[in-house]
């Protein structure tokens, strides 16, 4: 066994006992009056850390939440708008198409129509054409007969006017 | 008067049988031509006739002959016109 010294820390005396007495008070102290609270505080102190990131997780979610309507509702606005510019856009090529049918009809009705004056008016002419030619025929016959109608042929005509009468029927 | 002379002489025709008839000519036919005419009218409708001639012109030739209501049209101004009828209503052949 080492010898030690009197004056030395490790050296064993009556303090010692009375040291080891007050460190087991002191731990008791502690452990009755103060660890207590102090682990209760840290528990608190936890369950309030663990609520707060609790919360903030659930801000972060409808943050998150609140963002993806965000982009559903403008993708949704694009959509309709998108729609809308292609309702609008085949509006607009169906009165277009429209238009063109009526202007082909319009044209069409007026070919039509001046194909019908161009033949009225030929009917016309040739109608006049025949009644001028008809009059023309008319009076060259009487003049000829004027000249040509003898006393001799006048009677025969006479004689043939005699004829027709009939009164039987 | 001319109606009433008409009109008188209407009435002597029917009660001794007689038929007025009268014959219109574009040009003026004899006595003697009246004559025959009326007897060859008589004998072809088989009725006693009383003769009338009248002229005119625009006949052309032919004649025109009025038996009581009826009108025998056979002078050469209406045959005309039916020919000029005939010449306007003719189709063409295209």
């Amino acid at each position: 066994m080492p010898v030690v010294a009197a004056n030395s820390p490790l050296s064993l005396n009556l303090t010692f006992p009375v040291e080891i007495v007050v460190f087991l008070a002191l731990l008791y102290l502690l452990s009755r009056y103060v660890f207590p609270p102090i682990s209760n505080a840290l528990k608190v102190r936890q369950q309030q850390i663990a609520q707060a990131l609790s919360e903030a997780e659930a801000a972060r979610r409808e943050v998150d939440e609140a963002r993806q309507k965000e982009k559903s509702g403008l993708a949704d606005a694009r959509r309709q708008a998108q729609e809308i510019l292609d309702r609008a856009e085949k509006l607009g090529e169906e009165l277009r198409e429209e238009l063109r049918q009526k202007g082909r009809q319009e044209q069409e009705a007026m070919i039509t129509r001046a194909r019908a004056e161009l033949a009225q008016e030929r009917e016309q002419a040739v109608s006049q054409l025949r009644r001028q030619v008809a009059d023309l025929v008319l009076l060259a016959t009487q003049k000829i007969l004027e000249e040509e109608l003898d006393q001799k042929r006048q009677r025969r005509l006479i004689d043939e006017a005699l004829a027709e009468v009939d009164l039987s029927a | 008067m001319p109606a009433i002379e008409e009109g008188y002489h209407q009435l002597v025709d029917k009660r001794e049988g007689r038929v007025l008839a009268q014959l219109t000519t574009a040009v003026a036919v004899g006595a003697a031509e009246q004559k025959q005419l009326a007897e060859q009218l008589s004998e072809r409708l088989h009725l006693d006739v009383r003769f009338e001639a009248k002229v005119d012109p625009s006949l052309l030739g032919g004649a025109v002959v009025r038996v009581g209501d009826h009108v025998f049209d056979a002078s050469l101004t209406t045959r005309l016109q039916q020919l000029r009828q005939d010449l306007l209503t003719q189709v063409p052949s295209r």
